[in-house]
């Protein structure tokens, strides 16, 4: 496959405002090289995330989902992601029980300090979702779309 | 007028010729949910046409889609002949031409039901829920139809009752009049009636109904859900919507009164803000206002609504209950 | 069924002519059909209409909802008394409002395939309770859709909600449904489209099921309500043996329990994080 052919995902990435969004800045003035592929999306907290967010993302035709926060432990809101985490198991099952990949749906935390694992992080989920291809859209099964009603 | 008559391989050979010059609906059994509901019908699927009994979905779907993209273009070419109508659901087809055909018509709606063609169906028997004969409709035939089948056993006939569609039945051959007059007798005869019977004037006085205090006690166990009004076939209420991300395809989808969504005002206030109040529309909208204004009732005692509440809330009971709230306030 | 019938009159006569509760909740026949409805005591005399059979498959407790502020009586299946557990829980509910006529072993419902998963047959909280303590029979559990591929499941609800006509009977019978305005009726920002397009009905179901996480008692009452005979409950139910599996919880079991989703353990396991 040439290079212009070749599939590159669209995800969108949930960063909360104190750690990852700063990895990610790290990142960016520590020069180092990661896929463009993710379209970041600032958050106060990883517990502001809606999991409907993250549905209407699939709605809306993302390829996958990226959200990271703070480690458990260090919210600065002292425990928002610990409710976050409990969500987000609950959504990742759901989906990948609906029949989306669970290479599309991802979540990490990642610290300030973090921004070389920042990095790393979003090559390693632009690999697994080229590895399962374009996403086809809920309501869509692989032959492409039925018709309702 | 004439009178066809047909074997079922006629039949069959009949339907497969329809099907290829016009897009046929008929009622086909579903095996996925063992429904029976209209669907276009080609070679493939005649072999499940079902006329046996009430189809689950009323034929509405046919002339006022749930989706529906506001453009002629949008609409088939081809005439659309729905076959196997009874008379609840023909009935009802002129309850919503009452609201779509009155001026201002509606362009979409007129042109697909300038291209249909009705053919109707003639019941043998009642279901529990059934109550058309209380509301005055003949289930064995509906003058509306362009034309109506009978089946009996093995045989089929057709009755034409509109002179420019003979040339569609000329395969059939001709049939006996005395015969089939005779079937519709039988049954007319054999046709035990509903067990629901109601004493209430037409169209039901608007300001006592809708004073009535036993609204509440009816609506009581009502969920909210619009099952009745998808499953109604003359309930035609739609919202617009628009599909497309450039906003620029207008849409109408079926909207339902009983949701509480319905009537809320943008300023936040709600007139129908209750179940009550929501279900009364609903009835009242059948039996008073609709016969107010086009002079026939709304409700077609097809029962779909009673069948397919998840609660089993009936509206037969709810019009008893009005009955005799208005009988006691009368005897006052 | 019948001394059952017998107790649950009993019990109903005694609230009402003591004037305990304002009104008992229970299921009655169907004026016109041989079906069972809801049917609202208000009087010693109605009393006689109670009855109750293995057709009694709608779910009483959501509407102790629209009495959140009088004493009401309710005939209580089981997966009704967890219901109420879970809105006691929820401080949907007064405990002091409610009298719970809890049915012991509940035999199952006709038309509710969660019947057949269902493990809990006596009542987890009541004031009085009619019939003998039951044992729990034996499971059927449907692994089909576990087992499937994510392709095959993908398939396969994509053909069943494309189905749907959304009319929201699931959302109106579900206890847990209960916000004031729903994600769907929303339109700053709007979640769902109108219209059935296959699209927009998956999303409403997922984003439904996710409301639902960790709260779902896995009674059936949607797949009861569905016109159309979607199997709806697949999602909700799926999530909740997944919430008893990853964090042992079970909703509607203990009416001073946290839902799962308002509580967390700083050491949760994390299936499926990137480390």
């Amino acid at each position: 496959m040439n290079k212009q052919n070749e599939f590159e995902p669209k995800i969108i990435a949930f960063l909360c405002n104190w750690c990852s969004y700063a990895a990610a800045d790290l990142a960016g003035s520590s020069r180092i090289q990661y896929p463009p592929n993710i379209r970041v999306i600032r958050v106060p907290c990883s517990s502001r995330i809606d999991p409907l967010l993250i549905i209407k993302a699939f709605k809306m035709g993302a390829d996958g989902i990226l959200v990271s926060g703070c480690h458990p432990g260090d919210c600065h809101y002292i425990d928002g992601n610990m409710y976050a985490r409990r969500r987000f198991v609950m959504l990742k099952e759901l989906l990948a029980f609906s029949g989306i990949e669970e290479e599309r749906i991802n979540f990490t935390w990642c610290s300030a300090s973090e921004g070389k694992r920042f990095g790393g992080i979003v090559e390693e989920v632009v690999n697994n979702i080229k590895k399962v291809g374009p996403w086809q859209g809920l309501g869509v099964k692989e032959g492409g779309l039925v018709s309702g009603k | 007028m004439s009178i066809k008559t047909a074997n079922n391989k006629e039949f069959e050979e009949f339907l497969k010729k329809l099907s290829r010059e016009y897009l046929l609906y008929a009622p086909v059994l579903n095996e996925k949910d063992d429904k029976v509901v209209f669907e276009p019908i080609n070679e493939d699927n005649i072999s499940k046409i079902t006329l046996g009994c009430q189809a689950d979905v009323p034929l509405k779907e046919c002339i006022l889609p749930y989706n529906e993209k506001l453009s002629i273009e949008e609409n088939p070419d081809k005439k659309i002949v729905i076959l196997g109508a009874r008379a609840c659901d023909i009935e009802a087809v002129r309850v919503i031409d009452d609201v779509f055909l009155d001026e201002p018509v509606d362009p979409y709606y007129q042109d697909r039901r300038d291209k249909t063609i009705i053919i109707g169906y003639s019941c043998a028997k009642m279901e529990p829920t059934c109550f058309c004969d209380t509301v005055g409709i003949d289930p064995v035939e509906h003058d509306s139809a362009q034309a109506y089948l009978y089946k009996e056993g093995e045989k089929y006939f057709l009755k034409v009752m509109d002179e420019e569609l003979e040339s569609l039945f000329t395969s059939l051959p001709g049939g006996n009049e005395e015969e089939l007059a005779e079937l519709i007798d039988n049954r007319r005869n054999g046709m035990a009636d509903s067990n629901f019977e109601i004493d209430l004037p037409v169209p039901v006085p608007e300001a006592a109904a809708f004073a009535a205090s036993c609204w509440e006690k009816i609506a009581e166990k009502c969920l909210g859900c619009g099952v009745c009004t998808y499953y109604c076939p003359t309930c035609y209420c739609f919202g617009f919507f628009w599909q497309d991300k450039d906003g620029e395809d207008k849409w109408r989808a079926w909207d339902s009164c009983m949701f509480s969504l319905y009537t809320k005002h943008a300023s936040g206030h709600n007139p129908r803000n209750s179940k009550d109040k929501r279900y009364r529309q609903r009835v009242m909208h059948k039996f008073s206002y609709h016969p107010e204004n086009y002079g026939k009732l709304a409700c077609v005692g097809c029962g779909r609504c009673i069948k397919r509440c998840p609660v089993h809330l009936d509206i037969r009971s709810a019009l008893k209950l009005v009955e005799n709230e208005l009988k006691e306030e009368g005897g006052k | 069924m019948a001394n059952k019938i017998d107790e649950i009159r009993e019990i109903a006569r005694k609230l009402m002519e003591e004037e305990t509760v304002e009104r008992v909740i229970g299921y009655g026949k169907a004026d016109f059909t041989e079906e069972m409805t809801p049917v609202f005591i208000t009087s010693p005399e109605e009393v006689e209409k109670l009855l109750f059979n293995e057709k009694s498959n709608m779910m009483l407790a959501k509407y102790l909802l629209n009495y959140k502020d009088s004493k009401t009586g309710i005939v209580a299946k089981p997966c009704d008394t967890r219901a109420i557990a879970s809105y006691l829980s929820e401080d949907m509910l007064k405990r002091d409002n409610v009298v719970i006529i809890g049915i012991n072993d509940c035999p199952g419902m006709t038309d509710n395939t969660a019947c057949n998963e269902c493990e809990v047959r006596n009542p987890v909280l009541s004031d009085y309770t009619v019939g003998e303590e039951g044992e729990v029979p034996e499971l059927k559990l449907d692994k089909t859709l576990e087992e499937m591929s994510t392709a095959e499941r993908k398939e396969y609800f994509v053909d069943q909600f494309s189905r749907c006509m959304r009319c929201y009977a699931c959302r109106q019978a579900c206890y847990v449904c209960y916000c004031e305005e729903c994600f769907v009726d929303s339109n700053q920002p709007r979640w769902v489209g109108q219209g059935t397009n296959p699209e927009d009905n998956f999303t409403y179901h997922l984003m439904r099921a996710m409301h639902m996480a960790g709260r779902c008692i896995n009674c059936g009452a949607c797949e009861v309500a569905c016109p159309e005979d979607i199997d709806v409950r697949a999602l909700t139910a799926h999530l909740s043996r997944y919430a008893e599996e990853i964090y042992n919880f079970k909703s509607g079991m203990d009416p001073q329990a946290k839902t799962l989703l308002s509580d967390y353990n700083p050491d949760d396991s994390q299936p499926g994080f990137i480390d």
